[in-house]
Order: structure tokens, then C-alpha cells, then sequence
């Protein structure tokens, strides 16, 4: 299939929801931003948001595991931004196509740099050792999600295979709803510690609650647009 | 005139093999989810009559007695809570066994074109199945400190968190087809099944970690695969519905 730097369709192609491709846009960089700080920062200067809560062998261990890995850290953060600054450009590029008759540039940049996020996501799951800030849940954690999130990178792509545009849409949306993890996970961290979770279980049950919960707000999504009938 | 649509054209041809395929991993699902739902259905039988229960046992025999009976196991850390809240959980596992035999047969594409009215009261022994097992779940899980909960409060929240999503995902499938909207209704289910399949896919992952991680105890394992066990289960329910998706429209 060839790659097209511009959407056209065999279907009339319904107007993309400005706003919420905008909103999108928005939150995409955010996140982006987000990412680069508390992923980059912390290591190189104290800006982790948990620092005070977090005990100073566990701060010490986290900058080892960095300086020891940081081409897969970098690597996780970059894809994962392009990602997120890609989301918007690449759910506009195929909306209310039905047919694909091309591959949108934005769309296999934005799957390249899923895919990328994912594999790093997996490797930096190794390098993290149990003394690290989360323990061993965070190495379960980061494991899975490369595993779960490079499956959701295949399936657009079997969508893209079929030239079944509605398909796609479907999964840039799941693989977008991975991609706002931050946004639903670091506001719980504060959220469960307050009812006395220590800073572990915490960031396991915002893990846990944030994964499923963007999973299942997506596919809400992506059956209401559906059900709406405003795409194929 | 033919009938033939743009997505047929497009499609890739070796149907058969993608049968055979599709035949050969169903089989293998519905094996080990029927081995599973025997052993989840003896569990509080064994539990109430003072035996060892088959799981535990099986378990053992993959592992080691250690990691299925010594500290930070199941067994041991949860007996006295499992044995205070008995009967609530024996509704909960020998209920939700029958969802998981029943589920495999609900998704053949063949009894539901030939025989629909058994699809039909499946589905009934399903949501009705359904029902009272995360009913009884969660009266399990209101009685017990989240902190008492295996695996201590994040686990706790997420057992509260999974029962209530299989519930609400019953309910807009069951929804769903009342309107006669099929399309969602599966959509639904196969989300449903998927939460419902997280039961057996965390006890094949506290065996895979037993094995790959003998230094980690299962109270260990058990809180580090729940942090993706959902997401892990909900990409195959998923991935199955853009399946028949593609397969409906590939047929026209």
C-alpha cells in the first residue's frame, strides 16, 4: 500500500470533530510534555513529583538505572512524544474514510512512533531493577504495556491491510487512549495516598485503574461514533 | 449484477486456512478455559468439606509446594478470610465457572446462525451467572479490609473495579440487543468475556512467573501482573471483535 500525504475516499468523508481533534491536539502535547519532564528531568534534576515521598536509596537507584540505560530512556520518551504530538494529525487524516486507498504519512509516523514507545516501553521494563520507585510492579507494568501496546500497533495495521478506514479509527483511537496514560495515572497517584496507599500501591492501583479505564472510555468511543453512524 | 463490495476486492484469499486457523485456537481456548471453570467449580467445595483444593494442588505440581502453600501464597495468607466469607465466595467462583464454560460457545459463530434460540439461553444462563458471581464478589469484598485483600489495597481495588466494569459491560450488551443492535451487543460482550477471562489468565501468569521467577512469592507476582492483566485481557476480546468485523464485511 502506498503512502499518501493527503486523505481521500471513495465515501464521502463527514466532517472530523474540529473541537475534539483540537482537544486532542492539546492533550497529545501536553502529555508529550509531561513525558519529556518527569521521565528526563527527574533523573538529571529533582523534579520528580513523588521526590518527597520517596526514599533516597530508591531516588538513587532510579538515577543508576538511568545513567546505566538512558539510550532506551530517551528512546521511550522521544517516540513516546512524537506520539502524542502525531495523534490529532493522524485520527484527522482517516476520519470517515472507509475505504483507504492510500496510507496517510501521518498516520504511518504516528504507528511508527507507537511501535517504537512500545518495544522501548518493554526494554526499559528491564533495566529497571526492584529497588527502582514502584518495584517490581513497575517492571510488570512496563513489560505489559509494551507487550499490550505493540499488539494494538498490529492490529491498525491488519486494519490498514484490509483498507477498512473505520477499523483504523477504532485502533488510533485504543492506541491513544494508551498514549494519555500520564494524564490519567500521575492525578490518581496523590488522589490514592491520601487515603493512606503508600506510594507503591498507589502507583500500582493508578496503573491498574488508568490502563483499563482509557481502554474502556476508547472503545466507549469508538461504539457511541459508531452507533452515531457518523463514520463507516 | 454483482454484489461484490470494494472491501471483498481488497481483501487477502486463503479463507481456508484462516479457518482451519481460527477453529485450531478456539479449540485450545475453550480446552483450557473448560480445565480452568472445573477447577474454579471445585474450589469452595473443596474449601467447605476441610480438602485441599485441585488448583492448589495443580499449581504445585507446576511450581512447588512453596510457592503454592509456604509464605506469600494464596493458600496461606487468604485460608482465614476465604473461610469467613465461604459462602459468598462459593456463589462467586461456582457461578462464575459456569460463565466461563458457557463463554466460549456463546462466540461460535455457528450456533449462533443455526441455533439461535440456544444462543439465546445461554446468554440468559451467562448474564444471570454473571450477575450473582460479581454480586457475590462483591459483598466478599465489602466485608474485608482493602488492606486484607492478597496482594494488599491495590489488588483490592482493582478486584472492586473489575467487578463493577463486568457488570456495567453485561448490561450495555444485554441493552444492546434488546434494541436489537447486534453489532454493539458483541462489541460488548467480547469486552465482557475478555474481563470475565482475566480470572484464568492471572492464574496461567502466577504459573509462568512461579516458573520464570522462583525468587519472587506469588503475593509478589500477583501484585506486579495486575497492573496489566486488564488491558492484556481486553486486547484479545478486542482484537477478536475487528476479527468477525472484518470477516462480516469481507462477506458483505
Amino acid at each position: 500500500m502506498s503512502v499518501v500525504s493527503a486523505p481521500s475516499s471513495t465515501a464521502a468523508a463527514p466532517a472530523a470533530p474540529q473541537l475534539a481533534l483540537r482537544g486532542l491536539a492539546v492533550a497529545g502535547w501536553i502529555v508529550a510534555l509531561f513525558v519529556v519532564n518527569h521521565v528526563l528531568l527527574r533523573f538529571l534534576i529533582p523534579s520528580d513529583p513523588f521526590a518527597a515521598v520517596t526514599p533516597a536509596a530508591v531516588v538513587a537507584n532510579d538515577a543508576a538505572a538511568f545513567a546505566a540505560h538512558w539510550p532506551w530512556f530517551l528512546l521511550l520518551v522521544a517516540a513516546t512524544a512524537a506520539a502524542c504530538a502525531l495523534a490529532a494529525p493522524a485520527l484527522r487524516a482517516v476520519w470517515g474514510v472507509k475505504v483507504l486507498p492510500g496510507l496517510p504519512r501521518a498516520v504511518a509516523l504516528f504507528l511508527a512512533a507507537c511501535a517504537l514507545a512500545a518495544v522501548a516501553s518493554f526494554i526499559v521494563s528491564l533495566c529497571l531493577g526492584v529497588g527502582t520507585t514502584g518495584g517490581s510492579d513497575q517492571i510488570f507494568f512496563w513489560g505489559g504495556l509494551g507487550f499490550v501496546w505493540l499488539g494494538f500497533v498490529a492490529m491498525a495495521a491488519i486494519a490498514i491491510r484490509y483498507r477498512d478506514g473505520a477499523q483504523l479509527v477504532d485502533w488510533l483511537l485504543h492506541n491513544i487512549g494508551l498514549l494519555l496514560l500520564p494524564l490519567t495515572v500521575y492525578p490518581q497517584v496523590p488522589f490514592w495516598m491520601a487515603f493512606e496507599f503508600s506510594l507503591s500501591e498507589a502507583l500500582m492501583t493508578a496503573f491498574t485503574l488508568a490502563a483499563t479505564g482509557n481502554i474502556f472510555m476508547s472503545y466507549f468511543l469508538a461504539l457511541r461514533l459508531r452507533a452515531a453512524g457518523r463514520r463507516g | 449484477m454483482s454484489t461484490t463490495t470494494a472491501t471483498e476486492l481488497n481483501a487477502p484469499r486463503g479463507r481456508s486456512l484462516e479457518d482451519r486457523i481460527r477453529v485450531a485456537v478456539w479449540s485450545v481456548f475453550a480446552a483450557l478455559l473448560l480445565f480452568y471453570a472445573v477447577m474454579a467449580f471445585e474450589y469452595f467445595f473443596a474449601l467447605i468439606g476441610g480438602r485441599q483444593e485441585w488448583w492448589n494442588l495443580f499449581q504445585a505440581w507446576i511450581v512447588s509446594d512453596a510457592y503454592s502453600f509456604g509464605d506469600g501464597s494464596v493458600y496461606k495468607e487468604q485460608h482465614a478470610s476465604y473461610s469467613f466469607n465461604a459462602y459468598f465466595l462459593f456463589v462467586h467462583t461456582t457461578l462464575g465457572a459456569v460463565a466461563l464454560a458457557v463463554g466460549p460457545f456463546m462466540f461460535l459463530r455457528y450456533i449462533r446462525r443455526h441455533y439461535l434460540s440456544l444462543h439465546r439461553t445461554l446468554g440468559k444462563v451467562y448474564l444471570f451467572s454473571v450477575w450473582l458471581s460479581m454480586t457475590s464478589g462483591l459483598l466478599h469484598l465489602g466485608t474485608v479490609s482493602l488492606w486484607d485483600v492478597f496482594s494488599g489495597a491495590a489488588f483490592g481495588v482493582g478486584l472492586w473495579a473489575l467487578d463493577l466494569l463486568v457488570i456495567l459491560t453485561s448490561v450495555l450488551a444485554y441493552t444492546a440487543i434488546r434494541r436489537k443492535d447486534v453489532r454493539t451487543h458483541q462489541a460488548w460482550m467480547a469486552f465482557n468475556y475478555a474481563l470475565i477471562v482475566a480470572t484464568p489468565a492471572l492464574r496461567l501468569f502466577w504459573l509462568v512467573f512461579g516458573l520464570a521467577t522462583p525468587d519472587l512469592t506469588q503475593w509478589t507476582i500477583n501484585a506486579g501482573v495486575t497492573t496489566y492483566l486488564l488491558p492484556f485481557c481486553l486486547f484479545f476480546g478486542m482484537a477478536w471483535y475487528s476479527f468477525e468485523y472484518l470477516r462480516d464485511r469481507r462477506a458483505g
